[in-house]
């Protein structure tokens, strides 16, 4: 039996909210770059993380490591700078990314509690 | 833990890009009338971003922003008819330097929001840090 399998479901989640924030940042702090282009972090497909085997060293490395991916967000300009990013577009991603990020957090926060009852119960 | 502490570079990047720029706009309104030592006018100083590209941190989607210069501007002077000025030309035009006023008031407010949707940024990075910090209790 895994006894952190909660937490350990929700934490690619996590991960994934925590690294979005990051690319949100950005494209806030070069909301006046000329030239920058929006960012946007996918999540890849199974297919894609599927470890692959490999018998010569020639073959494709399997990349289970990185389950995400940095895009650039392909849409028609809105600046005369060469400059792609909408802020308030940005600043509705932000909030909604912030409010994903509680909800993962309060699911890891009730499996860690659940398991501290556990522990408790027992010395008892 | 160093993680969260480049996710709040990032926005203090922007945000002194921002302040830097009011900076400059604050020069340029000062200097709407001087002139250089060289006799001169003043040349409207304009601020380059640059998106700073690391190939480590690209992967990562962390971007943040740098001041990559500032440079004085090449438009030309404004020039006023005015015989009576001691820096008028010989048929009495006077350059002025080539700030305008509409432009800049419009770029500082522009600087303020982009300034404040920094902050704003800054303040939820640090609402989810605490949040995590929560796990401990």
């Amino acid at each position: 039996m895994d006894l952190f399998e909660g937490v350990r479901k929700v934490e690619p989640h996590l991960e994934f909210t925590w690294r979005r924030h990051k690319v949100i940042l950005s494209n806030i702090a070069n909301a006046d770059t000329p030239n920058y282009r929006a960012l946007e972090l996918v999540m890849k497909k199974r297919q894609e993380t599927i470890p692959l085997k490999t018998t010569r060293p020639k073959h494709i490395r399997p990349t289970a490591e990185l389950r995400f991916k940095v895009v650039e967000v392909r849409r028609d300009l809105i600046g005369n700078d060469r400059n792609n990013v909408s802020l308030e577009e940005e600043m509705a991603k932000l909030l909604q990314n912030r409010i994903a990020y509680e909800v993962y957090m309060r699911m890891a926060v009730g499996s860690l509690d659940k398991l501290n009852k556990v522990i408790q119960g027992g010395g008892r | 833990m160093n993680d969260l502490f480049r996710a709040f570079e990032i926005s203090a990047s922007g945000m002194f890009a921002q302040r830097v720029r009011m900076n400059v706009i604050a020069s340029n309104l000062a200097n709407y009338e001087s002139y250089k030592e060289t006799g001169e006018p003043f040349r409207k100083l304009e601020v380059l971003f640059r998106a700073v590209y690391e190939p480590e941190r690209i992967k990562k989607g962390e971007v943040p922003v740098e001041v990559a210069g500032i440079r004085e501007s090449d438009e030309p002077f404004k020039l006023v008819f005015d015989p009576s000025d001691p820096r008028a030309d010989a048929q009495g035009f006077v350059r002025k330097p080539n700030v305008e006023l509409v432009k800049e008031m419009a770029d500082m407010i522009s600087a303020v929001r982009s300034y404040e949707a920094n902050l704003t940024a800054f303040n939820v990075t640090k609402e989810m840090a605490l949040r995590t910090i929560e796990l401990w209790r």
